[in-house]
């Protein structure tokens, strides 16, 4: 009796810190969500009313507008970029033993770890500084903000692909050179599609961080040039309408719905 | 199908010598085992003929084509690893396939061949199955499929039943032997598995240490095994040391005198140091066999029963042990401390 007593205490107790935990996290999102809907001027409590006129407001202002564009190219091309260099990086990394490997792999990875405010300061001054040298413009042009980019999503594809190379049997590809398959033919039918759900994950992520990133692109974007997280700061200066609300809605639920079809690919967990 | 040749094959890791200037010849058709403890270097073996990796030295021929420096994929193999390592990504029918691809054949064409290697291995009903949906017995037989398809000039086997359960070895086994036999494929199958090596097998080489211990007919290594190493490795033996005496006698450091008429030649010039004799080779009584020519009285110190046979640890005056494998007598049975007499011929003995 006491057993189950107990048994039954901690089972409660387990529970109620991960709703807890969950609240925690999920909190701020229901807000924003919740807010983005209210009828007040001024983000507020108690809602006055609800309506959708913050969504069509959000729409019909140019920087949210053009921001939101700019941002999904950005993604697009970071995700490209990224998967260009982080697949046959991943490759290397995993697959051979040279040297200076570990020193590439750290490069790779320390956009993870360096702040962005840092990261983006550090860009800008090597833009400058390229620019002296050569003569070729990076700062505050669209190829230099997409290349920023690129290293930004790249530790991701990186690790993600690198973890599911660990886990492929090498005899499997073995087995496709016994059976005639050169090397080429060997990574394309047999290693890519085996890790294919990594490769799958590796771009989604780099949309999304490239998606969200606001402190790199800070220092990167050019004059009358905005991704939406920069037109999200820039609104936040002069006002505090749920039209800030209804934008952040609506770039959450992108992101959700990037992260869910990744999790349909990839157990995200394994990957860390 | 072809006949294979080794020539002073070779493969050293830095100083470390996996496998040493080995030659060996084998007959178009035949099924040949290579047989050993692991790291023996029998697996290089394999690998070395697959091409998935490198002698550091010798020379390997599928008939008149020498191989030796061709990539995997140009030797017109079939390798069946251990663990199958079938594409996990494919369907049965696809991992089949794969290898017809490869070469290009048409469309029609690969779907019959496909369609009878799959009858072949019994599989035709789950051809659009993937293989983590098959068990581990049809996992191998589409790893088998997925090898023959190809006609191979030689069929590879990687410890091919290690990873089954003992009933379900015993009926791929026999299968692989059918299929070996109909399909008259030159055959090497690397295994740790006495028993598999035995009864799989034509020929048998025994690997030690990088080298060949002795080559044979499974009779060969059983009835005269080259070396103690041998002897140990396949079935169970009695060993006592000494010295041989007269031409066909040794004689024991405690002073017993055998006859023996086994005597391998791959012993050569080194003397015999020990005399020895299969369990199941002796006869026990209470007294001797006078049919016989050895000979020797103890006394019964286990009796541990093995069903099919009783296993007996006799103990000698001079204390040296030696097991017995008879068939339990009902009619007079043989307890612990009974006084027994062994006999067992001069052919059953062997020195090695």
């Amino acid at each position: 009796m006491a057993a189950r007593m107990r048994a039954l205490t901690g089972r409660t107790a387990f529970l109620a810190s991960v709703g807890l935990a969950y609240l925690l996290v999920l909190a701020p999102l229901i807000a924003v969500f919740w807010v983005s809907f209210f009828r007040n001027k001024i983000i507020a409590f108690p809602p006055q009313g609800y309506t959708l006129a913050w969504f069509a407001n959000a729409w019909s202002l140019d920087d949210f507008r053009n921001g939101f564009v700019l941002s999904v190219e950005i993604g697009i091309v970071a995700t490209i970029g990224s998967l260009l260099i982080g697949v046959p990086a991943a490759l290397a990394l995993a697959r051979h033993d040279f040297r200076g490997r570990e020193a590439i792999s750290a490069a790779l990875m320390s956009p993870l770890i360096v702040p962005g405010i840092v990261a983006g300061t550090a860009v800008y001054m090597f833009y400058i500084e390229i620019e002296t040298w050569t003569d070729v413009q990076l700062a505050a042009t669209l190829p230099g903000l997409c290349l920023a980019h690129v290293v930004l999503a790249l530790p991701w594809t990186v690790r993600l692909v690198t973890a599911s190379l660990v886990g492929v049997n090498r005899l499997v590809e073995e087995a496709a050179m016994t059976l005639g398959a050169g090397p080429a033919l060997t990574l394309w039918r047999v290693t890519l599609p085996m890790i294919r759900p990594a490769i799958v994950a590796g771009g989604l992520f780099s949309f999304v961080v490239s998606f969200v990133d606001l402190e790199k692109s800070l220092f990167l974007v050019g004059p009358g040039r905005t991704t939406l997280p920069i037109a999200i700061i820039n609104y936040l200066e002069w006002s505090i309408d749920p039209t800030i609300a209804a934008v952040a809605t609506i770039q959450i639920l992108i992101i959700s719905a990037a992260l869910l079809l990744t999790d349909r690919f990839v157990k995200l967990s394994r990957a860390f | 199908m072809a006949k294979i040749a080794l020539t002073n094959l070779e493969k050293r890791f830095g100083s470390f010598v996996a496998v040493e200037s080995l030659s060996l010849d084998i007959a178009d058709g035949e099924f040949l085992a290579l047989l050993g403890p692991s790291g023996c270097g029998k697996t290089t073996i394999l690998r070395m003929i697959s091409g998935l990796t490198d002698a550091t030295g010798g020379r390997i021929h599928f008939g008149a084509r020498d191989v030796t420096d061709l990539p995997p994929y140009a030797r017109n193999i079939g390798l069946v690893f251990q663990g199958y390592a079938l594409f996990p990504h494919m369907t049965v029918a696809q991992n089949v396939a794969f290898g017809l691809e490869m070469r290009a054949l048409d469309r029609g064409e690969i779907g019959r061949r496909v369609q009878s290697a799959l009858e072949t291995v019994q599989l035709t009903g789950l051809a659009g199955r993937l293989p983590r949906q098959l068990s581990g017995g049809q996992q191998q037989r589409v790893a088998l499929a997925r090898a023959i398809v190809i006609r191979p000039d030689a069929l590879l086997l990687d410890e091919p039943l290690s990873a089954l359960d003992a009933k379900l070895r015993q009926e791929l086994r026999q299968e692989i032997r059918r299929l070996q036999r109909s399909l008259g494929i030159t055959t090497i199958c690397v295994t740790h598995d006495q028993e598999e090596a035995l009864s799989l097998a034509s020929r048998l080489v025994v690997m030690h240490q990088g080298r060949i211990e002795q080559i044979g007919t499974p009779s060969d290594l059983y009835e005269s095994p080259a070396s103690r190493f041998v002897a140990e490795f396949i079935g169970k033996s009695n060993f006592l040391d000494g010295h041989v005496g007269a031409p066909d006698e040794f004689v024991t450091k405690s002073g017993f005198l055998f006859r023996f008429q086994r005597r391998s030649a791959a012993v050569g010039s080194r003397a015999p140091t020990s005399v020895g004799f299969r369990p199941e080779k002796i006869e026990m009584g209470r007294g001797r066999n006078a049919a016989l020519a050895n000979h020797v009285e103890g006394k019964v110190d286990a009796i541990t029963y093995l069903g099919a046979t009783t296993e007996y640890e006799v103990r000698l005056p001079s204390l040296e042990r030696l097991t017995v494998h008879a068939a339990d007598s009902s009619a007079d049975p043989i307890a612990i401390g009974d006084n027994v007499t062994l006999s067992w011929s001069s052919e059953a003995t062997f020195v090695v």
